[in-house]
């Protein structure tokens, strides 16, 4: 049995010489691979880049608010025409950045496969 | 009369720590004499008083005011502040590098990108340039800055405030593990559970993790509290930003800090943790070891296992809990709130 580590720098090397040595009741390597990248890929890009505002979200969040809301709503309507180009100015950046990326994707894989065949 | 020393900041909130180092450094000045003032490009309106909004700043500047300017994000206003007459000081926080924050924090990943890639624009247009460590030293000198001064003694550290208040100790029946950081990728909390779900299932079933700091604006708290799941860890506790007192109970009640973080411009909490006399573990990166010196048990890039014994042998060893103490207690002596006020009156002066 080791004794008991005095300083810092024994506690760091004992801890790496545990570690080596412990059986473990769960797998080390099991956890190092829990939760990898969760960005979700191109899909989720896919599904947030069409742009869908419900016209609930406009609302008033007072009590007895309902006269407030419909004047919100109202007044939404009125700048209808702004907020169209709006979105189609956000959404035609949206579609083409994917495009791209969804390009430069194809581009790394096909890399990926010549490296490959390569090795 | 006499120049003034305006603070420039690229926000200002209640809670945030450069915020509060620059009020501090203002009442430090004022006390020696010297006026000033602190302006924010983004500004919370409670702070509405204590700082100013930074469009104010071209019709309030003098010739002679030495412009401070605290760059941690990027803020187009500061790089307008570039144009106005007089003495600049930049004083490099350090920036996260956007490759952590992409996956959580897209929008904050980009403003970090923008920050960095802006730096540059600095150099050379500034008198003086400081930072609190070499790590972030060498970021700026890798954008071009020359002569760039490192100063450890930059940030106020008043152990005043870490007096336990009206909160008692929070104590828990098995040990508690702490790290104390806004929870964000670079400052791998993700490990931190994976490594006490280790050490929990392998020690001390009864253990607790607390990390408490704010969430941000992205998932990254949420993904934590999955991974605990999946993970079979029990007792991991995210309590979200706490105020001063409700912190100073959590740290009292500890068994050890554990810092895992990957990049860390400076790392007040681990002051903290020494201050409380909690034994650190830490992973030897960033500015972490410069800030902790020899006072805790440093890691080189270590795996899930050897954080897991090493937490275990900083509970239970009260022999090493008093080793670590002491050279705590040492190390804190470097970082006092007088030899800050001796810094920053060197700086201004310089």
């Amino acid at each position: 049995m080791t004794a008991e580590p005095r300083t810092p720098e024994e506690a760091a090397a004992e801890a790496r010489r545990r570690a080596a040595e412990r059986e473990y009741p769960v797998d080390p390597a099991r956890l190092e691979a829990l939760g990898a990248d969760e960005r979700g890929g191109l899909s989720r890009l896919q599904e947030w880049a069409a742009i869908e505002v419900s016209p609930d979200v406009v609302r008033s969040t007072r009590r007895a608010g309902a006269p407030i809301t419909r004047l919100k709503r109202f007044l939404a309507r009125m700048l209808l025409q702004y907020h169209n180009e709006e979105h189609a100015q956000i959404t035609r950046f949206n579609v083409h950045l994917l495009g791209y990326v969804a390009a430069l994707e194809e581009r790394v894989a096909e890399l990926e496969q010549r490296l490959e065949r390569r090795e | 009369m006499t120049p003034r020393v305006v603070q420039l900041l690229s926000g200002a909130g209640p809670y945030d720590a450069i915020t509060n180092q620059a009020l501090a450094w203002q009442r430090m000045l004022a006390s020696d004499g010297i006026e000033g003032e602190v302006m924010a490009a983004q500004l919370d309106p409670v702070l509405d008083g204590a700082v100013r909004r930074i469009d104010a700043l071209a019709a309030r500047a003098r010739p002679d005011d030495l412009l401070v300017i605290h760059y941690s994000a990027h803020a187009p206003a500061l790089e307008r502040a570039l144009e106005l007459p007089g003495r600049k000081l930049l004083v490099y926080h350090n920036i996260t590098p956007p490759q952590y924050l992409w996956e959580h924090e897209p929008y904050v990943a980009m403003m970090c990108a923008l920050g960095r890639e802006r730096l540059a624009g600095f150099a050379g247009r500034v008198d003086a340039a400081v930072a609190p460590s070499q790590f972030s030293a060498r970021d700026l000198e890798a954008a071009g800055f020359h002569g760039v001064r490192v100063d450890r003694r930059l940030y106020e550290f008043d152990r005043a405030r870490l007096v336990p208040g009206a909160d008692r100790p929070d104590r828990h029946s098995g040990p508690t593990v702490v790290f104390v950081g806004r929870l964000s990728h670079n400052k791998r909390q993700d490990r931190l559970v994976k490594a006490f779900a280790l050490y929990q299932a392998a020690h001390e079933p009864d253990a607790r993790l607390v990390l408490p700091g704010s969430p941000g604006s992205g998932t990254y708290g949420a993904y934590l509290v999955r991974l605990a799941e999946e993970a079979g860890a029990r007792n991991v506790e995210l309590p979200g930003a706490l105020p001063q007192e409700r912190l100073n109970a959590i740290y009292a009640g500890a068994d050890a800090f554990v810092c895992l973080s990957e990049h860390e411009g400076f790392c007040i909490p681990l002051l903290e943790a020494l201050h409380f006399g909690l034994p650190v573990i830490a992973r030897r990166a960033a500015a972490v070891p410069e800030v902790l010196g020899d006072a805790g048990v440093l890691l080189d890039d270590p795996d899930l296992g050897t954080v897991a014994e090493a937490m275990d042998l900083c509970v239970r060893g009260p022999v090493l809990r008093t080793e670590l103490r002491e050279r705590g207690e040492r190390r804190l002596a470097e970082f006092t709130p007088e030899r800050t006020h001796e810094a920053v009156r060197a700086l201004v002066r310089a």
